[in-house]
């Protein structure tokens, strides 16, 4: 009777353990698999973040300080494709897809920053 | 049965508690010419905009090329008359003149006038004349600050104060004093030259910081501010003869000996003037300056390091 008992304890016991031990890898290596992201701020405020290790080519319009720009987004990298400011500099700045480039619109307040890449916090 | 099933409720709960860090973030454009972004891993979005605030007001008092809403450093350049200033400012341009003085011939928040002659004429492919140098010169010799109750301050002289060797620095000073009092202990603050380290959320709380000029090389610190000085994005060769932002006090020119300084320091102001002054220093002279200020400094020339303190490790990643 004993033996039995314990048998149907381990059937409860070991999944429960195996669930715990994988809970606890995935939550652990969690941040090294982070996925790339962009993070799109319009006057210090974050409007939009953008999961680029998906791969859709997809457009997104942000409403800037003066005016709309248009953010395209494409296997992995992004760029600005329309923009109504003078100058035009975030949108001749082209793709971009590491942290070291933000895209900045100064015109709109537009601030374009990759995250999740770097194997460092900062740079000097 | 107890005996099992407590070790997994353990077991589920370290599951659930780990890497669940919370992280508070803000990017503040056009802050000292520059972007500024800060982190913290304790607190709230609340911290993030009081910083804001704090950075922002402080920002527009440092500025000595636009008029703000607020009285600051353009209003000091713009005659001898007396002007209350935030308390914030008054210790920084207390700070900076002190600094000044104990640096005498390397750093003073007093060459504004020179380096704005430099910054006119070496973007146009030119240098100022030997005359227009010593003019600015004179006027700065003969420029003092005085310091009065009530944060009253007057500037003396002609040569306008420029705050651009210390705002940073003491900028993340002041983030360092909110943190402080606010209780937070894991932030990173980067201003782009100087940056304010507490510990970070991992193993050994250590950040790892890049370092520009060397390729794959890093340095990993916590606690701490590192200041940097550097020609790159400021170096311009006139007649085949290079110059940068760097002015010195004791010849007027644009002049560098070294490539880039890198400063650990417990005071990002004392850091960031260090850094400057280092660019004009040679070896013995910047291992003198660590000893009697307690700093430690990475030295670079050519994208190699020609000197690092004995306490600092470079890694390559």
């Amino acid at each position: 009777m004993d033996k039995k008992k314990l048998r149907n304890d381990l059937f409860l016991i070991i999944p429960l353990l195996l669930a715990a031990v994988v809970a606890l890898i995935i939550l652990l290596t969690r941040k090294t698999n982070q996925p790339l992201v962009a993070k799109v701020y319009v006057s210090d405020a974050i409007v939009e973040t953008i999961d680029l290790s998906d791969k859709t080519e997809r457009d997104y319009t942000i409403k800037g300080k003066n005016g709309e720009l248009v953010i395209h987004v494409h296997d992995g990298k992004i760029k600005v494709s329309k923009s109504n400011c003078p100058h035009q500099d975030c949108v001749n700045q082209g793709e971009v897809s590491d942290i070291n480039h933000p895209i900045i619109c100064a015109y709109n307040e537009v601030y374009i920053v990759i995250n999740g890449q770097a194997n460092h916090d900062a740079e000097i | 049965m107890k005996k099992i099933i407590f070790p997994l409720l353990c077991c589920f709960s370290l599951a659930s508690c780990a890497k669940t860090e919370t992280v508070f973030e803000g990017n503040f454009q056009s802050l000292f010419d520059t972007n500024v972004s800060v982190r913290i891993y304790q607190g709230s979005d609340e911290n993030i905009q009081e910083l804001k605030g704090i950075l922002s007001t402080f920002s527009k008092e440092t500025d000595n090329y636009l008029e703000t809403d607020v009285p600051g450093v353009y209003t000091l350049n713009q005659s001898n008359n007396p002007v209350t200033v935030s308390s914030n400012l008054y210790k920084c341009l207390q700070k900076g003149d002190e600094i000044s003085k104990s640096l005498d011939s390397y750093f003073s928040i007093c060459l504004g006038s020179l380096s704005k002659l430099w910054k006119e004429k070496l973007p146009n492919g030119t240098i100022p004349t030997t005359d227009e140098i010593n003019s600015e010169l004179l006027k700065f010799q003969n420029t003092s600050i005085t310091f009065a109750e009530n944060n009253q301050v007057t500037r003396n002289g002609e040569s306008e104060i420029d705050l651009g060797g210390i705002a940073k620095g003491y900028a993340i000073d002041m983030c360092a004093n909110y943190f402080k009092e606010k209780q937070i202990t894991q932030y990173i603050v980067d201003t782009t030259s100087s940056i304010l380290l507490g510990e970070k959320p991992s193993e050994d709380g250590n950040y790892i910081i890049k370092i520009k000029a060397l390729q794959n090389s890093f340095i990993k610190a916590k606690n701490i501010c590192v200041s940097t000085s550097s020609i790159e994005h400021q170096l311009y060769v006139v007649d085949g003869k290079r110059y940068s932002h760097i002015i010195s006090p004791e010849t007027g020119q644009a002049a560098f000996i070294n490539d880039t300084c890198i400063v650990l320091s417990e005071s990002g102001t004392l850091g960031d003037a260090l850094a400057t002054s280092m660019m004009l220093m040679s070896l013995p002279e910047i291992i003198s300056m660590e000893e009697e200020f307690n700093v430690k400094a990475i030295v670079i020339r050519d994208s190699k390091v020609i000197y690092q303190n004995e306490d600092i490790n470079i890694f390559h990643g």
